[in-house]
């Protein structure tokens, strides 16, 4: 067996993803909507930057803010898919039936942001986030008070002491 | 449908324990059919991000996936049948 994976330099295994998905119940969108209003802010430097004879420090702040664009449109898709499929459950969806919907077109957005510097994109998948958010809030119960900043949606989360307090 | 018959994939992290543990080496038939109990290497929502997991079953023209670890995998995945790649046939 460890000569046959001693061939892995000739045929590259993929890694498959066992994950573990602990569903430890805490759940938030800060991180979400501070994803996409830093997309939004990237799009708004970037359209600032000069296109015609940039120099060395338009050129390397072009490549930043890209950069930081494409971070956090992963960072936002990722968040999209952790709420989609762990937060919310079924009688989430038939409460709010276009719940898949909003959630299909915000990943897609955040695709799309990738791909693109648009304004209008970065502007729609804010709204799309912040329409996620509002529906998140109507969902959520109130943290533990030992729990502060973290949102559960578990009541019988255990309850854990918070380092240095 | 898949360009090849097979696949190698390295599985990571704990949701498949005991059968396959994290640096177990899977391969993978992509042209046959799956059943329940297959285990199977699908991709998420990021084409590039596989997954293995286990059939619990196949409903409404979806199958629904579970990790073996019931200690860490708390509840079912739906995933289409389009982001199969394939089943596991052997592991080394």
């Amino acid at each position: 067996m460890k000569f046959l994976r001693s061939l892995d330099f000739i045929v590259r295994p993929r890694i498959a993803l066992a994950h573990c998905d602990i569903p430890c119940g805490i759940y938030e969108t800060n991180t979400l909507l501070m994803a996409a209003a830093t997309i939004s802010r990237m799009v708004e430097i970037l359209e600032e930057l000069p296109m015609g004879k940039p120099s060395l420090k338009d050129r390397n702040n072009f490549i930043r803010c890209v950069h930081v664009k494409e971070k956090h449109a992963s960072l936002c898709e990722e968040q999209l898919v952790t709420l989609w499929a762990d937060f919310f459950k079924a009688e989430h969806f038939e409460k709010w039936p276009d719940l898949h919907d909003k959630f299909w077109k915000a990943v897609n957005l955040s695709s799309d942001n990738k791909l693109e510097v648009s304004a209008e994109k970065a502007k729609q998948l804010l709204l799309a986030c912040q329409e996620i958010d509002g529906i998140f809030k109507q969902v959520k119960v109130e943290p533990k008070k030992n729990m502060a900043g973290a949102i559960s949606d578990n009541p019988a989360a255990p309850q854990k002491k918070v380092l240095g307090k | 449908m898949r360009l090849l018959p097979f696949s190698v994939f390295v599985v990571s992290e704990n949701s498949m324990l005991p059968a396959y543990v994290p640096g177990d080496h899977v391969v993978t038939f992509n042209w046959g059919a799956v059943g329940c109990g297959d285990v199977i290497v699908f991709t998420g929502l990021n084409p590039d991000r596989c997954y293995v997991k286990r059939i619990s079953k196949i409903a409404g023209g979806k199958i629904f996936v579970a990790g073996d670890n019931k200690k860490q995998t708390a509840k079912m995945l739906s995933v289409s049948f389009d982001r199969v790649v394939g089943k596991v046939v052997w592991k080394y």
